[in-house]
């Protein structure tokens, strides 16, 4: 019976022994192959963006730019912080890849779509389990074989990947800080790969945050393109706000790219792509990743100048990715993401047509679509109402497979779907903006007097109500636009309108400028500094020399003549003479106004030819105020200004005398002005022998 | 919107960036593509000039406005409102150039009520605001009346302030740029065009006027016997011009027109002053350039500078 007990005993220990071995088994399976596998992407993954980083952080990187920045009591704590996340999300990714699916069981998963929503939910658990700092932003923070893990059956993920040699691990020592603190920030990212997105512009610089990897070389290279995803109208998980989200939302982000379309002449137009600029890019730079590698130049503050691409066809519709390596090493990124249909419309700042995110109610648009798409894109544009559009093609200027829908003015608001779709694009809200539109704007918010913004509302402005200008209920004017008493008036002014506000500055500009010397002796080119002796050019003004006194006036007068004289004895001087150009004109700059213009050797002139010419008002001698005799010390001081001043009045009676010795004719020829020659001549010979 | 907005815009701000005045004439919607004559050859697009380009250089030549090296410190200024007066046998002409505002053009038309005045509307250009009179001295008064700069003799007193093509402060010493990725070219004074060469052409040329084009940049330089001078495009095409004794400036001395092949385009300020003899820039046809309303005397003196004989 006993030794009955114990066979029966042993044999039920025997049987949890074989359970428990054959669950251990099955757990071994579990633990040891998919994890295996599934951690070593993810690895991988850390490791190659510990790769990705090093790079920047020596050259830069915005991030680490911006936390060398910080206090170093907060820079040491983002550090700590970064060392304390590891561990919690190792474990989240394990709990992660323990709650996935065998690889068995993924290889019976037969289509791409039954994949995804399995592979995000395992993903998942380990997003919800991870601390706020390792939020992840987009599935571009990830390395190649992070999104090869996690998204490789993605259907809409389109262009080459990473190359595998981009992202092998490096070889970090148990323990090393580095994989640690990366695993910390980026392999999280894993897990928000099947995650709805936010709003579209968010969208495209999510796409791009990630947008470039290092090659073997140690080379920047570009991320391929990412391809458009609509917004999705669906309520989203809160995402709760964190110092560490907060810092992470200043990374080196991504520049938008624009799509540009101008109508040139004849009705034909240009498509280009237009980079955004920030204020810390260079007003050049050379980019390289889709298509050829661009410079681009800047065009203003905010933009680069728009760039044509041959290829602009398939660009368009799978995406654009650029990178650039500023002057001090860090890199630049612009993204465009690929879609088959695109909404313009008018830009405040930019002429032409400019890609925006949807339709806008009573806006003149132009909608680009693929050949493909283009039933579907005039039954949505004929929903939206409004005149029927002109169709651009090849013909026009498009790239071939594109066309054009022109003149596009939607009339009705429609329903955009839940989930996020293209066509969303082509549905307009019922959303309700003041524009400021027209008008010369000299600042952000700010127009010149006279030339005042015109005061419009974008959207359903059927159901905008009243709106108010400066507090009183305004009416349209004959423009279209919203006006009151005194809207245009100098000063701030504020528009309100049901759905929102707006505030605008009329001024005054500039009323006085002043002239300078743009051109001294110089054909077109930036002029030399030591020409201190010739007349500078500003517009049409001709300035004095920088030698010459302060107020004195430029006078012309014929090179026979170059000597001027002034009413007053001693007022005299000899235009200098261009020996290299035979212009027959002189230019002289005098502080006094002259009468006459005598030749500068009247005794060896032609008697028939030579002239006295009057060349300024005829105005009588003015009486010389002769020195007057001083009794101390300041005659000594005013001795040598009054030799000066006598030479001065010598001349002046010599150059009169000469010309009336070699009997020279006056000019014009009139008795009243032979008359006032007289005078000259007679003044002239009184105030010589005074002097002897 | 026009360039007459365009140059508001600039007097109200008086002087900018470049940046700043592209912006501009991208928010008033002035772009478009504009054949300039005289210049394609030089753009590397036989077709167009970028329209940004074209009012800059209309502000330039009509003496609104300086660009980059003449202006002062930025990167364009305008200029103070001015009036250039010139005579003409039928009496004196004044053509309002610089910076305008409300006010002043409001001045302008309450004083100017005594005189002919007219607002000529040209491409690509502000309304050229021309005024005539029987004497200077009403033009003088004008401009007093209406706080305009006065200058008499506007055409002539700039062309005195110039110097000749082939004065020596011209032309600057320099050397030729070398790498493989610039784009060479040298002019030639019987066809007046560019042709492409090679760089030790240029190095071994005894006068030539070559071009180096990288990208958005371009350089010439006028290579003589080993020498290299770093000049202005039109000057150094004027300088070979006169060594190779070929004369290209016309004179129409019945309708008093200056004409020019489009590809020798004088310098900037020799062609501004030639515009402000009438307010209006050259007309172009068939590859030449005209300039109305050029008294003798001052298409001696252009000629004189550029080292032309008047035919």
């Amino acid at each position: 019976m006993n030794v009955a007990l114990l066979l029966i005993g042993a044999s039920i220990v025997g049987v949890f022994a074989l359970g428990r071995a054959m669950l251990r088994k099955i757990r071994g399976d579990s633990r040891t192959n998919l994890p295996d596998e599934a951690l070593a992407d993810y690895r991988a993954a850390s490791s190659s963006k510990a790769r990705e980083r090093v790079p920047q952080e020596e050259a830069g990187d915005a991030q680490s730019v911006q936390r060398e920045n910080q206090s170093p009591s907060l820079a040491g704590e983002l550090a700590v912080r970064d060392h304390k996340l590891a561990p919690m999300n190792e474990a989240a990714a394990a709990a992660a890849l323990q709650a996935a699916p065998a690889p068995d069981e993924r290889r019976s998963i037969s289509t791409p779509d039954e994949a995804q929503p399995l592979v995000t939910a395992a993903v998942s658990v380990a997003a919800l389990t991870a601390a706020p700092a390792a939020w992840p932003r987009h599935p571009d923070e990830m390395s190649g074989a992070a999104i090869s893990a996690a998204e490789s059956d993605q259907p809409h993920q389109t262009g080459s990947a990473p190359q595998p040699e981009a992202i092998k691990p490096e070889g970090n020592a148990p323990g090393d800080a580095t994989p640690a603190m990366t695993n910390a920030r980026f392999a999280p990212g894993v897990t928000l790969a099947g995650e709805p997105r936010g709003e579209t512009s968010m969208d495209d610089e999510r796409h791009a945050e990630g947008g470039a990897v290092i090659a073997p070389g140690g080379e920047l290279c570009p991320r391929s393109p990412r391809q458009y995803r609509p917004t999705s109208r669906a309520p989203g998980r809160p995402k709760p706000s964190s110092p560490e989200r907060e810092i992470g939302s200043g990374r080196d982000r991504a520049l938008s790219i624009e799509v540009r379309l101008i109508f040139e002449r004849a009705g034909f137009c240009r498509l280009s792509l237009l980079p955004r600029r920030s204020p810390d890019l260079p007003e050049e730079i050379t980019v390289a990743g889709s298509g050829d590698s661009q410079e681009l130049i800047a065009l203003q503050d905010d933009w680069y100048q728009d760039v044509v691409l041959a290829d602009v066809a398939t660009l368009l519709r799978q995406g654009v990715v650029w990178v650039g390596t500023l002057p001090e090493g860090r890199s630049a990124r612009w993204s465009l993401s690929g879609r088959e249909i695109w909404v313009l419309c008018r830009h405040h700042a930019i002429s032409g047509f400019v890609s925006t995110s949807r339709l806008i109610l009573g806006e003149q648009h132009v909608v680009l679509c693929t050949r493909e798409r283009l039933q579907e894109v005039q039954r949505e544009l004929k929903a939206a109402g409004g005149p029927p559009p002109t169709t651009l093609d090849s013909s026009h200027g498009l790239p071939p497979g594109w066309v054009g829908l022109r003149g596009v003015i939607p009339q009705m608001p429609s329903a955009t779907t839940m989930e996020g779709d293209i066509l969303d694009a082509l549905r307009p809200l019922a959303d309700i903006d003041i524009v400021f539109d027209g008008g010369i704007r000299l600042e952000r918010q700010t127009w010149l007097a006279g030339y005042p913004p015109r005061i419009r509302l974008h959207g359903a402005v059927g159901a905008a109500g009243e709106v108010l200008i400066d507090g009183q209920p305004a009416n349209l004017g004959q423009d279209g636009g919203y006006v009151v008493p005194g809207w245009d008036s100098p000063g701030q002014h504020q528009v309100w309108c049901p759905s929102g506000s707006r505030t605008y500055a009329i001024c005054s500009g500039a009323e006085d400028w002043e002239p300078w010397d743009a051109y001294t002796w110089s054909l077109e080119e930036r002029s030399e500094d030591n020409e201190q002796g010739r007349p500078a050019i500003c517009g049409a003004l001709v300035r004095p020399p920088r030698a010459a006194p302060a107020d004195s006036t430029m006078v012309l007068v014929p090179a026979s003549n170059p000597v001027l004289i002034g009413a007053t004895p001693g007022q005299l001087h000899t235009c200098g003479l261009r020996h290299d150009v035979r212009g027959g004109t002189c230019i002289g700059f005098v502080s006094f106004a002259p009468v006459w213009a005598l030749p500068s050797d009247p005794l060896r002139s032609d008697k028939r030819l030579a002239r006295v010419l009057l060349v300024g008002d005829p105005r009588p001698v003015v009486t010389p105020k002769l020195p007057a005799r001083s009794a101390s010390g300041e005659r000594q001081r005013r001795r040598r200004t009054q030799h000066d001043e006598k030479r001065r009045v010598e001349a002046w009676c010599s150059a009169i005398l000469t010309a009336r010795r070699k009997g020279l004719v006056t000019e014009p020829a009139t008795a009243t002005v032979a008359a006032l020659w007289r005078e000259y001549k007679m003044s002239a010979r009184a105030i010589a022998r005074k002097l002897r | 919107m026009t360039p007459n907005e365009l140059l508001l815009w600039m007097s109200a701000r008086r002087q900018g960036s470049w940046q700043q005045f592209r912006g501009a004439v991208e928010e008033l919607d002035l772009m478009e593509s504009s054949a300039e004559p005289g210049t394609e050859e030089d753009t590397g697009d036989r077709y167009s000039l970028p329209h940004y380009q074209v009012l800059r250089l209309n502000l330039q030549r009509l003496g609104h406005a300086e660009f980059f090296g003449g202006a002062g410190g930025s990167e364009w200024r305008v200029t103070p409102p001015s009036l250039a007066i010139t005579q003409h046998s039928s009496g004196w002409l004044g053509v309002v150039a610089g910076a305008r505002s409300l006010g002043l053009l409001a001045r302008l038309k309450e004083v100017a009520s005594g005189v002919e005045c007219e607002a000529v509307p040209i491409p690509a250009c502000p309304d050229q605001l021309r005024m005539r009179a029987n004497d200077s001295r009403v033009l003088a008064g004008i401009a007093e009346a209406a706080r305009l700069l006065g200058q008499p003799h506007a055409p002539v007193a700039i062309l005195m302030s110039l110097p000749a093509v082939d004065d020596a402060t011209v032309s600057k010493p320099a050397q030729l740029p070398f790498g493989a990725d610039w784009r060479i070219d040298q002019w030639t004074p019987d066809g007046l065009g560019w042709r492409a060469t090679r760089r030790d052409e240029a190095v071994s040329a005894q006068l030539g006027l070559f071009r180096f084009s990288l990208r958005h940049q371009r350089h010439f330089f006028l290579c003589s016997r080993g020498a290299t001078y770093r000049v202005p495009g039109q000057v150094g095409k004027y300088i070979v011009l006169r060594r190779r004794r070929r004369q290209v400036l016309r004179y129409d001395t019945a309708g008093h027109r200056l004409l020019v092949p489009a590809s020798c385009r004088p310098p900037l300020l020799v062609e501004r002053a030639l515009i402000l003899c009438s307010g209006l820039p050259p007309s172009y046809t068939s590859g030449v350039l005209e300039y109305p309303d050029v008294p003798p005397s001052v298409a001696a003196l252009a000629a004189a500078l550029l080292r032309q004989d008047l035919r």
